[in-house]
């Protein structure tokens, strides 16, 4: 018997009964359930954003749903929801994103997933992002190409982790160069203030290319601080030519993968945001009760005072009459 | 004579019964009007860059309460770009609703959309106020109650979560935005803050001017929430700030269209008596110089 069947041999008032019920049922799940979101911010073109966020659609094993924000503001906001799960920023320049230090550290440091690109890795002015988060923090370039080269880097395997499934140990992907923090002669010193794993590494230079970072609370980065593309066409590093690229794809999807099913943001939030707000309901609650019975309890003290001080002046004018009053009319008679 | 004299004494007890009643319940009947009483509200009518102004603001309690809450906040007038705003041509009659004013932010209806589909509504209030001999009318929609529930603790988003829409009485329209906070950089702008409950006083100073070591650095001064549990009657709350604004938020800016009014600064300052606010929020308005 299929389901239609089985519809046609119940009663009207019962079929009725069934849909309300199932009707109540999807609004209470739609109540309860909320999906996770990847929100994406590239500064002031929010055109390399819509592309990452198409890949990440497209890719398999990210069901969530994806945002393009134009806006650091919004950005700062999206992080205090219970459905971000991960974030994804590219910075063009410190200005971009140097409001969003505070944010973004806080949303990582609370069990957040980060993908940070470019600037935002390195950048000595957005402070924990580039030492805590992306720990890139750099003083020193390398974006000289020799001239008619491909400008591109070369990412080379450092240690096998799951954000290098299915990339070769050896690939190239467009760039106009990277930063990284080395001596005064230009070799590679580790980023000392956090604790950091290094993927891929840049062939020329040896600086960590691909590197991945955990906080406390289970919050998961990704920093690429190797892609730095521009919004021209004409340009060999233009954004819509790396998003063309398997491996590319393939590492991005990879480290958003990671970030974003491997941190317990979106997990933690999103079970306890009902409660929370429930908590803070039942709070106030409690308070108005609390104040309400320590009403009731002072009236009901003052209605006892007020009642002895009448008995009390009852009292005392029944002394008065009979000492001051009667006992002298009894005494005169 | 005794009849006479019991007379007397029936007449005497039945003064004395009406006389005690009354008393008593003249007594009974003394109540509080006020729950809480505005001793002083103090703000300067113009804030200008780089010339101090003091604040000030001191309540009494005429009850006792279990909880007391007091939420300063700021806000500033912002010029919004079109890309900022959905329909950027929008122009505002006199009647139109000041709400509409907010529906227009991109921003705004964007984190209204995301909180929306959790269930969650900004704490909204509706005012009508006098500015410059111009009759206005404001909307305030606050996120930071429910964000600060939602994020477990105090907010460290660097943006605004508070908003704010005026639209007045010749259909000029204004944008505020702002947070909870006695002034907007306070670390930049402060001179010194003083938080009281009747003489008990804290001092904040710079985080770069401390020396007396009864002063506290101001980056652990409250961001303008005050907390009290229990307070007894009569217990007196005073909090005094002086600044010296350098520092001023991104896109602050008045209104540059002629006959605008110059609504620069709003300070929103309300008390929540044992988790219910008390009466309407204190609205104080500045000019910018």
């Amino acid at each position: 018997m299929t389901m239609e069947d089985a519809g046609r041999g119940m009663g009207r008032p019962f079929r009725c009964l069934l849909a309300i019920l199932l009707m109540s049922m999807a609004t209470v799940s739609g109540q309860t359930e909320i999906r996770p979101t990847i929100v994406f911010y590239t500064g002031t073109d929010s055109g390399f954003a819509r592309m990452l966020a198409s890949l990440v659609e497209q890719a398999d094993g990210i069901d969530s749903d994806v945002m393009v924000v134009a806006k650091p503001d919004a950005l700062a906001l999206a992080t205090a929801l219970p459905q971000t799960e991960c974030i994804i920023v590219y910075g063009s320049n410190a200005a971009e994103v140097g409001s969003l230090v505070e944010p973004l550290t806080a949303f990582f440091e609370s069990g957040g997933g980060l993908v940070g690109l470019r600037e935002v890795c390195y950048e000595p002015s957005v402070g924990n992002l580039a030492t805590r988060v992306f720990p890139a923090c750099a003083n020193v370039s390398a974006q000289q190409y020799p001239p008619g080269q491909k400008r591109a880097r070369n990412y080379t395997e450092v240690q096998t982790t799951e954000i290098a499934s299915g990339l070769p140990e050896r690939f190239q992907l467009v760039s106009m160069g990277i930063y990284f923090r080395g001596d005064s002669a230009g070799k590679y010193l580790e980023v000392s203030e956090a604790e950091y794993s290094v993927a891929y590494a840049d062939e020329a230079t040896g600086a960590p290319i691909v590197l991945t970072c955990e906080s406390e609370a289970g919050g998961r980065s990704v920093a690429l601080p190797g892609i730095w593309v521009v919004s021209n066409s004409r340009v060999d590093a233009y954004y819509g030519n790396l998003v063309l690229d398997e491996n590319f794809v393939q590492l991005f999807t990879n480290a958003v993968r990671w970030a974003a099913k491997g941190s317990t943001h979106f997990s933690e939030a999103s079970r306890d945001f009902r409660n929370k707000l429930d908590d803070a309901r039942s709070k106030q609650e409690r308070l108005r009760d609390e104040a309400e019975r320590a009403r009731r309890k002072g009236n009901a003290n003052r209605l006892l005072l007020l009642s002895g001080m009448w008995a009390a002046g009852l009292l005392a004018c029944g002394v008065v009459i009979r000492k001051l009053i009667l006992v002298p009319i009894e005494v005169e008679a | 004579m005794p009849l006479r004299s019991d007379r007397r004494v029936v007449g005497l007890a039945v003064v004395s019964l009406v006389l005690s009643t009354l008393t008593v319940l003249t007594i009974a009947r003394e109540r509080v009007d006020e729950p809480l009483q505005i001793l002083r509200n103090d703000y300067p009518s113009v804030v200008e860059q780089g010339q101090k102004a003091t604040f000030s603001f001191v309540v009494m309690a005429r009850d006792g309460f279990e909880d007391v809450q007091f939420r300063f906040s700021i806000l500033t007038q912002k010029v919004l770009r079109s890309e900022d705003l959905i329909d950027p041509k929008r122009q505002y009659q006199a009647t139109d609703d000041p709400d509409e004013v907010l529906h227009n932010v991109v921003k705004i209806s964007w984190l209204k959309n995301q909180t929306e589909i959790l269930g969650i509504e900004p704490e909204k209030f509706t005012f009508t106020l006098q500015f410059q001999d111009t009759e206005c009318r404001m909307v305030l929609w606050d996120y930071s109650s429910v964000l600060e529930t939602l994020w477990g603790g105090e907010l460290a988003l660097n943006t605004a979560v508070l908003y704010a829409g005026v639209i007045d009485e010749n259909g000029e329209d204004y944008y505020l935005e702002g947070e909870s906070g006695f002034f907007f950089s306070l670390q930049d702008n402060i001179v010194s803050l003083s938080i009281a409950r009747n003489t008990n006083q804290t001092g904040y100073l710079p985080d770069d001017e401390i020396r007396p070591e009864s002063k506290l650095p101001v980056s652990r001064a409250p961001k303008g929430v005050l907390n009290y549990r229990p307070v007894e009657k009569d217990d007196t709350f005073t909090v005094v700030f002086t600044v010296e604004p350098e520092v001023y938020p991104a896109g602050f800016g008045s209104n540059p269209s002629p006959g605008s009014l110059d609504i620069s600064l709003v300070q929103v300052i309300r008390a929540y008596l044992d988790g219910v606010l008390f009466d309407q929020p204190i609205i104080n308005i500045m000019e910018g110089g």
